[in-house]
Parts: C-alpha cells; structure tokens; sequence
C-alpha cells in the first residue's frame, strides 16, 4: 500500500495539464488509482477549500440534501432492506 | 473592539514578524520517488523525531507582540496549528485548552513538574474575522499569526489540525535545545497528548514519575451535537414525512450517537375498479418508530472501530401499506389470511482507517438485516376450499460495503462507495456510488454524484445528481440541485397476478437556504418531483393507482447545534 500511497504523492492527477503522450489509459489509470486511493492535498495550511463546511461528505442534517423518503419510490437507492423489505407476492 | 476592525488589525499584523528555518526543517517541494515515499513514511509514522524543531519568531493574533520559541526554554511546548475553516481543528483547540493548557497549570507542570505550554498557530491570512469567532468559541489562550503556513510548511504538515509537542527540558538549567516528541496530522484526543507530555526522554522512556491525574477532574471535554430534522414529500393521494432527532457525543477520537426517528404514511387508497370488484376506497394511516444507536472508537493510532445497531416497528414504505390495504380487503378472513406486523432490527461492525492523515480515509462494514415484511398473498389452486398462500415473511439480509473518501488537491474531495447485499431468496445486488465535492470558485461549490445498482437476472437502476451552492453573504448559502433516476421494474416471477413495481424514473429538482450562526446551523431546501412509471403488464392491472404516475412536492428542514 506505502507505493501505492507515495506513488499517488507525486502530483495530484487533477494537477497535471494534460495527457503527455504516453497514452490516454494512462491518465485515466491514474485518476482511477487517485480516485481509489487518494493522494496529498497540497501543504495542509492551504487547504481552505476542502475543508469548508459544505465540501465534506457529512452526516449532519443541515449539512446534506440526501432524501430519506425518496427510497420509497426509488428502489434502487434503498441500500437496507427497501424494494427487497416491501410487500411483494410475486417479485424476486 | 468590534471584530471587523481587530480583523483588518491583525491582517497588517501578519508580515511584521515571520517564521524562519534551521537545521532539521524538512523540505517539501517534490523531488521524485525516494522522497515521496519518505515523506509518506515520515506522515505514517506518528511519534518523535530526532531532529531539532524549527525555531520560530511569530506575532500574537491579539497584541501583535512577538512570541520566540526561545521564551519557553525549559517548558513542554504544544503547538496546534489551526484555522477557521477546519472543522475537526476546533475540537482539538477546544479540548487542548481546557484538557492540556487549564490541566497542567493547575498543576503546575507535567508529572516532572515541567511547565507546559500551548500555542495554537493560525495559519490562514484570509477571513480574519472568522478567526476571530473560532478562537472566541474555542478558548484558545495564547494565538499566534503564521503567515500563509510557513512553519506548518516546515514542520512537513499534510493536514490540519497539526499538533507538535517541542520538548525542552533536556537540561536541568532550562535552557537546552528543544526537541519533537511528538508530531502529526490530526487530534488523538488530550489522554495520548498527556502521556508523551508525562514521558520526557527519548521517545519509549518511562516517565519518572507517574502523572496524577484525576479522572474526574481531568477529563478532556466533550463536544456534543443536537440535531432535529424533518421532511415532507406529498402527492394528491399521499403524504408521507419523517422527522428525526440525533444526539452525538465525541470524546477524544470515540464518538456516540443516537438516533430517534419517527414516520407517518397517510394514503387515500383508491382500488381499481375495472380489475378490483371487491375493494373499497379507505384513508390509511401508520406510524413508523426506529431507534438506532453507534460507536467509533480507537483501535490503534489510524484505525477505528465502527459498530450500530438499531430497529424499527411500522411499514417501511408506502408501497408496503398500499399493498398491504390490497390484500386485507381481497382476502381478510379467508383461510391463510393474517394481519402483518411489520418490524425490523439491523447491526453493523467495521473498522475506519484514516490511510492518508486529513487526506484518506477507507471503510469497511459487514452488516445484518431483519425484516418482519407484510407478506403478500396468491390463491391457493390446489385447496379444495378457498385458501390464500402467503407469501415469504422474514426476510434476512447480510451486506458488506466499502468506501473511500479522498482529497484531491486543493479544490476536489471524493466519495466512492461500494456495497453487496444478499436478501433471502435473492440474488446478490451490487450497488455503487461515486461523489465528488469541487470547489470551483472561492465561495462556489458544486456536488455531483452518480450511482448504480444491478441484481440478477434483470434489475438495474441508476441515477446521476449535481447541485451548486453558493456563499451569498457570510456563512449564508444558497443551493440550486438535481437528480435523475431511472430502474428497469422489480423482477417479477409470476405468470399472473404479480405486484411487482414496473420500472420507474424520477426527476428532482430544488433549491436550498443554509445558515450557519457560531455553533447553530440551519437548513431548508425543497423543490418538485416526478415519478413516471413503465406501462402496467396485464398481470399487474389491480396496482394501477399504486403505480401511477405523480407530481410531488419535497420539502426538508434541520436544524442543529453543536455544545
């Protein structure tokens, strides 16, 4: 994992400013691997920006637009129990 | 002295006095693979180095005097470097002056009688005027002006909060080099802080003396959280809300949370005649109550357990009422026939490994489902009387999911979550979620998501969403969002009658207010939304109300604050 994670520190992917010849699967290897495993956010007194309130992915109401009831009719999204949870006769 | 203008005073303040390095600063611009990987070591690995500390020379936020870190010779120093905008710094600057500063100088000094010192370190020129708030609700005592981050710079910092412990006791005249006992990204809570605190020497010696601490008296602070939320969404014939209350209590790096959630369905249920001879319009009502409670705590310096558990009594969705209405009217007091009684309990465990400090996080969680389902019913062709099968009642569902949340760069956090669920009688489902938060400007921030989910043979949805907020005045944002989702339909089994949901997209759109006031945040959003169904199979004709299509309104309101 400690390649993986320094491999990642070189350069933020999202930083570069474009492909650079060695192939397009290339780039999107590396933001796959960025994406999966992340990568250094810059020196961290410069990191006002991720940090403000309504860039993280919190679990505090006013903090989040995410639907409890829209899973009643998007059962997709029902992560527990939902469409499998519902009266059904005759659906698998 | 009103805030603004102690603001703008200490903004000039800031290029008055600076930092400046010494021999064992570390250097942080990139130089290829070695040093990268050392760097990641050097991030991973939490106690002391050998090192000296950089020396500094930095102006205090209130006096503009100049603080030298020669002035605490003699002294355990504790640094925490700080700012207005991150969140998990103003409980590490809340709990360090009350749990390490107040405790030691009640003391008198660390278990060696070391006086003990923190100075929390700002390291944002911007918005001095929310500077001025976190240190007003944080306490902090003594503040000191990093410009631009220059010190947390050298100290080789990937995050905030950033503690230090600079320990300069080494000679008995108090006057000996300092050394770092301790430095990382993020706050272990004051307990880990004392004991490097109380263990002077090279890292791994015991402390001469043992620290006398009171737990009752010594105990960091804990933050707490109260939170209320509601939501409505409505049609002609529906009205469904869910208000819930949420309680959380960090210590350290353990937190508890608790839930209390309650429900209501209200539906005007309309049978369909031409396929329906035996039922009857009737207004239906349930409330659904669920409890749920978790845990964090630590398990070792990067990894975390997670556990909850919870329950609920009541009709998880409107649907299961609608088809529960369904079946009472056709076949109540048939033989097969009995009332449902809906409930459900459910647990998970899991471990939370923050990978990259402040930057990367990855979670794994294995988890149990039990729904006691209102059944559904089909005619039993092979009784000589009239009888109803019923249909499967418990359902079991055991689950695994994954996530991984990432800072990338500067402006880009990331979300990536994966889960499989395996319910009774069914295939696998695999579901899958990707966010991304962008700071695109500087008061402009936009979301956007995409996920799917697939089970065998043929259900697939999926759905994409974005909205863009707006800071419009101080801490006062406004939100435009969307979504769009589209399903194949419930997979159906039946050669005839079947209720399963034929597939479905939905369409939302809305806006949203949120307001954040020193510890109070509020929130109200809303907007319209549409479901339009797939044609109805034949097999399928008596739930044509049921699966109509409608126009709903959304709307959600929250409000919480933090103690």
């Amino acid at each position: 994992m400690a390649w993986l994670i320094g491999a990642c520190r070189q350069k933020c992917p999202a930083s570069h400013a474009g492909p650079d010849g060695r192939g397009v699967s290339r780039l999107l290897a590396a933001v796959a691997l960025a994406l999966l495993a992340g990568c250094a956010g810059g020196p961290g007194g410069q990191q006002r920006l991720v940090w403000q309130p309504n860039m993280l992915f919190a679990d505090e109401s006013p903090f989040t637009y995410a639907s409890r009831l829209l899973p009643q009719v998007e059962p997709g999204l029902a992560f527990t129990g939902g469409a499998q949870a519902s009266t059904c006769s005759a659906c698998r | 002295m009103p805030l603004m203008s102690a603001a703008a005073t200490h903004a000039a303040r800031w290029s008055e006095v600076g930092a400046f390095p010494r021999v064992g600063s570390i250097p942080r611009s990139a130089g290829g693979r070695r040093l990268s990987l050392t760097l990641t070591l050097l991030c991973l690995a939490a106690p002391a180095r050998a090192a000296p500390p950089p020396d500094f020379a930095l102006p205090r936020w209130d006096t503009g005097a100049t603080v030298r870190l020669d002035d605490f010779a003699g002294s355990i120093v504790v640094l925490d470097f700080f700012a207005y905008w991150c969140a998990p710094c103003e409980r590490s600057a809340r709990e360090l002056e009350t749990g390490i500063q107040r405790h030691y100088a009640a003391r008198r000094g660390n278990a060696r009688g070391r006086p003990v010192q923190v100075i929390s370190v700002n390291v944002e020129r911007a918005r001095p005027d929310l500077t001025a708030e976190f240190i007003r609700r944080t306490g902090a005592s003594l503040v000191v002006n990093d410009p631009d981050g220059a010190l947390l710079d050298r100290f080789g910092a990937e995050g905030i909060p950033y503690l230090v412990i600079l320990d300069g006791s080494g000679r008995k005249d108090g006057q000996g080099e300092f050394r770092i006992a301790y430095q990382r990204a993020g706050f272990e809570g004051v307990a880990r802080l004392r004991q490097i605190i109380d263990t002077p020497g090279p890292p791994g010696t015991a402390p001469a003396v043992q620290s006398a601490i009171d737990p009752a008296t010594s105990a960091a602070p804990a933050r707490q959280l109260g939170e209320a939320d509601t939501e409505f969404l409505w049609a002609s014939d529906i009205l469904l809300t869910e208000t819930t209350l949420h309680y959380r209590r960090e210590r350290g790096t353990t937190r508890w949370d608790g839930w209390f959630a309650h429900a209501s369905t209200d539906l005007d249920y309309e049978p369909y005649a031409p396929f329906d001879f035996l039922g009857e319009p009737a207004d239906v009502n349930d409330d659904r109550f669920a409890l749920r409670g978790a845990g964090r705590g630590p398990l070792s310096e990067d990894v975390a357990w997670l556990a909850a558990a919870g329950g609920y009594d009541g009709y998880r969705d409107y649907r299961s009422l609608w088809l529960d209405t369904y079946y009472e009217q056709q076949y109540q007091g048939v033989p097969g026939y009995a009332a449902a009684e809906p409930r459900g309990a459910n647990a998970h465990v899991g471990i939370r490994w923050e990978y990259l400090r402040a930057n990367g996080v990855f979670e794994a969680r294995a988890g149990y489902q039990f729904d006691q389902v209102a059944p559904g019913y089909i005619v039993d062709t092979n009784s000589p009387t009239l009888a109803v099968l019923r249909g499967r009642e418990f359902l079991h569902t055991p689950s695994l999911s994954l996530s991984t949340e990432n800072v990338l760069g500067r402006r880009v956090r990331t979300l990536q979550e994966f889960r499989v669920a395996r319910t009774s009688g069914r295939e696998s489902r695999f579901s899958g979620q990707s966010s991304l938060n962008w700071a695109f400007a500087e008061r402009w921030v936009a979301r956007l998501n995409a996920g799917a989910a697939h089970e065998e043979p043929r259900f697939t949805a999926w759905f994409a969403g974005a909205s863009v907020e707006w800071e419009i005045a101080r801490q006062i944002y406004v939100s435009l969002h969307g979504k769009y989702y589209a399903d194949s339909g419930e997979i159906e089994n039946s050669l005839f009658v079947n209720d399963a949901a034929p597939g479905v997209r939905t369409a939302h759109g809305g806006l949203g207010l949120r307001v954040v006031r020193g510890a109070w945040a509020f929130k109200l959003a809303g907007g319209p939304f549409f479901s339009r169904y797939d044609p109805i199979a034949l097999g399928s004709r008596p739930f044509t109300n049921l699966y109509r299509d409608r126009n709903w309104g959304l709307a959600q309101c929250a409000l919480s604050r933090q103690f």
